[in-house]
């Protein structure tokens, strides 16, 4: 029995990587990555409560825009890590979390939640100012607040609101930027012309030498 | 010298020819390809650094559980199949065929199977790599040292072992132990807050402390970026002397 005849090894990793850029094409076709995500949510406050509103861009870079509806005053800051750490971070100052969500967009690589904080109404007054890099949102409105911010991966921001009546409702949305995929038709094509180009010189060399042989 | 250059290299290429034997590599090389390539796709990855860790991340596992059977095991076989006992006959110095198996059996392996991933996202996702080559170039070092780190422990594993399956469970062992290690050390460094402790458990992951610095978690000093390249050089260093001085196939 003859023994099998193997391609070379350059041929077998381009092969490899032909049905890996086939693979990759055809799954981000259907289940790949989004551009945009929105997100909302809405927190039932009273006296001596604060709105925590964290989002975090996991993956990539691009422009965060959140509203905020019946709030005092909007403070924001920029933070790296999780949401939940940002929200976490808070009860070191005696802040009592009452509670929290959390939420992934997996396909647009956005996490965002919410956390009703409740504290010594003072406190809270002050809370916003205790980091150096806080900002003031904008006020697009009575009671409404709108903040814009770009964001790089692994970076998000922490929204915090003093509320101005007994519900602060907020939405948002997050859209990735410089963001390039190939579509599977060019996949599929340079998918073709990796394999053909590894696996046509090894080919044509076999056929060379059994014509040289008979 | 120039001949034993030329023996080297035979004796290198032989033996990748078992380290990379289909259908084992194939299976392998194709579904890190398909699967590493997948992860790129899932998500909208826009920074170089991003796009490799999103890839390779997962995949290193995969890598380093076939480091510990091709690599550690294989050595072993070698010693209990008597195969050794031809290449130490080859008149080459000892510590060249210590580098060979080294590069066989570790680096080329790891060159290959962490590079089909990374190559596939690059062409999938290429106008967004186009604008960070270097850190695309950097992140792919750095789980190559990282691979070639936990390679070489595994090959000092090898030659203490007393069969192929003990070396590879073994080899495997260390891996999982390390990676708990700093996993458990970080842990303890949140929760305490004790940075420097953090920074030691970031440290024995290189692509870990690495991605921590391009997106600004943790402000690394250089010992931080030093120590898996330093580990690596001295196990490697380590295999190449004790197999040179004292290891009788």
């Amino acid at each position: 029995m003859k023994p099998p005849v193997h391609l070379p090894l350059y041929s077998r990793i381009a092969i490899a990587i032909a049905a890996g850029v086939i693979v990759a094409a055809l799954l981000g076709q259907f289940f790949g990555a989004k551009t945009e995500s929105s997100f909302s949510g809405a927190i039932g406050v009273s006296e001596g409560n604060a709105a925590l509103i964290a989002v975090l861009s996991v993956s990539s870079s691009g422009e965060v825009e959140i509203s905020v509806e019946g709030a005092r005053s909007v403070y924001y800051l920029e933070i790296a890590g999780s949401p939940l750490t940002a929200i976490n971070q808070v009860t070191a100052l005696g802040v009592q979390v009452e509670s929290q969500r959390f939420f992934y967009d997996v396909r647009s690589g956005l996490g965002y939640g919410d956390a009703l904080l409740k504290a010594d109404p003072a406190l809270l007054a002050v809370l916003p100012r205790l980091s150096g890099n806080v900002m003031e949102a904008g006020k697009a409105g009575k009671n409404s607040f709108l903040v814009r911010e770009e964001v790089e991966a692994g970076q998000g921001l922490a929204v915090i609101a003093i509320p101005g009546s007994d519900r602060i409702e907020y939405s948002g949305v997050f859209r990735v930027e410089g963001y390039y995929r190939m579509n599977l038709e060019t996949a599929l094509l340079i998918a073709s012309a990796i394999t053909l180009a590894s696996l046509v010189p090894t080919l044509a060399g076999r056929a060379l030498q059994k014509l040289s042989q008979s | 010298m120039r001949q034993i250059m030329g023996r080297l290299v035979t004796l290198t290429a032989l033996d990748l020819a078992d380290t990379l034997k289909p259908p084992g590599f194939d299976i392998m090389i194709v579904l890190l390809a398909a699967l590493g390539g997948s992860l790129a796709v899932i998500q909208p990855l826009t920074q170089g650094y991003v796009i490799v860790f999103s890839v390779l991340e997962i995949t290193m596992i995969a890598i380093t559980i076939y480091l510990a059977l091709r690599g550690a095991a294989g050595i072993t076989s070698l010693i209990e199949s008597g195969i050794m006992n031809v290449y130490l006959s080859y008149p080459i110095p000892r510590e060249g065929i210590a580098v060979v198996l080294l590069i066989s059996r570790v680096l080329v392996p790891s060159i290959l199977l962490l590079g089909a991933p990374t190559l596939v996202a690059v062409i999938i996702l290429w106008r967004n790599v186009i604008d960070h080559p270097l850190e695309v170039v950097a992140m792919y070092s750095s789980y190559l040292i990282q691979a070639f780190f936990y390679g070489s422990v595994f090959a000092l594993i090898s030659l203490k072992a007393k069969t192929p399956g003990a070396s590879g469970v073994i080899s495997v062992a260390f891996y999982f132990v390390y990676n708990v290690a700093a996993v458990l050390l970080a842990h303890i460094g949140a929760s305490r807050g004790l940075e420097e402790l953090t920074k030691i458990a970031n440290s024995m992951i290189l692509h870990i402390a690495l991605y921590n610095m391009y997106s600004g978690a943790y402000n690394l000093d250089l010992w931080n970026l030093a120590f898996v390249p330093l580990a690596a050089g001295l196990t490697a260093s380590a295999f190449i002397v004790y197999f040179t001085v004292r290891f009788e196939p």
